[in-house]
């Protein structure tokens, strides 16, 4: 019930402070019960009232409306609200991504003894025969990267080939392949890496990528980070700035992670 | 009349991003370059648009890529029109069991590889790759789909050379191109 109560009144910080947070958790208000002389957060929580209404709130100062006995305390009220608010949405949206997650998880096929004795491999060739986990993917990888100013992205082949041109697409980025030796027609610029045993060459086109863009680095997997590594380095010859590799599988035991350096890694599933 | 001038508009955009590469992989071979075409986020866009609109709705359940450059193009349409995609890929690259085609080359033979079990009887499928030259991938391709009862309903590409008629070798199955390069 709005009216106004007698005596009492917020300080003017703590008022901002409420009303801060209060629209931060998008959680309009009201109505306040102000206790009197109440100046510190610990007389609030002991006095005041608090109403979550659907009302707007009347220029982000509270009315004194009455005095009644603090239920649960104004912060806790408003932690709660704002907690019970944003948690379902908060909640809701985290159930979805788990549950995508989980389908993604669940569709990628482990392989033993591919390509040599003692490899467990990770196979999402069946993530691909599923449209619905495929879409899940691309979309998890999509809501990361949308608008956030990447405007290249850099597939390895031939797995990152499948991935990283429907991501490119839907953030409005071009795609630029990341290729073995002598497959890329045209001026190129090539990188050495290390693999277990030898070594492999990894190759870019010449004026793909300009110096100074923003480039997210994609492949299927992450194992020891060698090939991303390359990645990144043909990249950084060229004046772009790597922003975050993105694979759907980290080993983490091989600790590809680490070798990235300062990159920052985004996956969805870790593989033990 | 203006529906014409939209699809022209963006075939236009998707010949001139097209690079051409002379003497590549070895003398006297004028390449069809597609990653200039990636470089531009319109004409990439439009390029699958174009396929999309072709064959959504059409009850196509499996797109197939041929190795590397159909990994490209074949995922994004099989993503729009909600089929699967198969990679087809050269050979001990995919793990498990796996259906092999053997297929002639210019000098000598190469292999495309399946899944086996990726495709089931029944299903319909599009070929996608990013060009067709003499027409031996595509062919390789559709055998291994027809080998596991699938029915190719249709190939497709971006570029055809029609000099080098691999039109002709597809067995009678229709190819869907967006340009020629002469």
């Amino acid at each position: 019930m709005a009216g106004v109560a007698a005596g009492g009144h917020l300080k003017p910080q703590i008022q901002r402070t409420i009303a801060q947070r209060c629209k931060r958790h998008e959680i309009t208000i009201s109505a306040y019960a102000a206790a009197p002389n109440s100046s510190s957060f610990r007389d609030l929580n002991q006095h005041l009232h608090l109403r979550k209404r659907d009302q707007p709130n009347r220029g982000g100062l509270f009315r004194q409306i009455c005095h009644r006995p603090n239920r649960g305390g104004l912060f806790r009220q408003i932690c709660h609200s704002a907690y019970s608010f944003n948690t379902k949405a908060e909640m809701a949206s985290k159930d979805d991504k788990d549950q995508r997650l989980a389908t993604i998880a669940s569709t990628i096929r482990v392989i033993p003894d591919f390509p040599k004795p003692g490899i467990i491999f990770q196979d999402i060739t069946t993530l691909l025969l599923n449209p619905k986990a495929f879409k899940d993917t691309i979309d998890l990888f999509v809501e990361r990267y949308r608008g956030k100013d990447i405007s290249v992205v850099a597939g390895i082949e031939a797995r990152g080939f499948i991935f990283g041109p429907p991501i490119a697409l839907a953030i409005g980025a071009k795609f630029v392949p990341m290729r073995k030796p002598n497959r890329l027609p045209g001026e190129v610029i090539s990188e050495e890496y290390s693999l277990e045993y030898g070594k492999d060459i990894m190759e870019m086109h010449v004026g793909a990528v300009q110096a100074g863009e923003h480039v997210l680095v994609i492949d299927d997997l992450i194992a020891t980070g060698g090939s991303l590594c390359a990645a990144i380095r043909l990249l950084e010859r060229v004046g772009a700035e790597v922003v975050e590799c993105a694979c759907v599988i980290e080993l983490p035991e091989l600790k590809g992670r680490d070798r990235l350096g300062d990159k920052p890694l985004f996956v969805l599933v870790n593989a033990a | 009349m203006s529906g014409c001038k939209e699809e022209d508009s963006r075939i236009h955009s998707i010949r001139t991003t097209i690079r051409v590469v002379p003497n590549f992989p070895k003398p006297g071979i004028m390449f069809q370059d597609i990653t200039t075409l990636l470089l531009d986020p319109k004409a990439f866009k439009n390029t699958v648009d174009l396929f999309v609109e072709r064959y959504k709705q059409k009850n196509i359940s499996v797109v197939a890529g041929i190795e590397a450059r159909g990994f490209i193009f074949g995922p994004p349409i099989a993503l729009a029109i909600g089929a699967k995609f198969v990679p087809l890929r050269k050979p001990r690259k995919l793990p498990g069991e796996v259906i092999s085609e053997e297929y002639v080359l210019e000098y000598g033979t190469d292999c495309l590889e399946m899944h086996i079990g990726a495709v089931e009887p029944g299903e319909c499928a599009l070929v996608v790759d990013d060009l067709i030259a003499t027409g031996g991938t595509l062919c390789a391709a559709m055998n291994l789909l027809e080998r596991v009862g699938a029915e190719v309903v249709e190939c497709a590409c971006i570029i055809e050379i029609p000099e080098l008629k691999g039109r002709e070798r597809l067995k009678g199955k229709p190819l869907f191109t967006l340009l020629e390069s002469h």
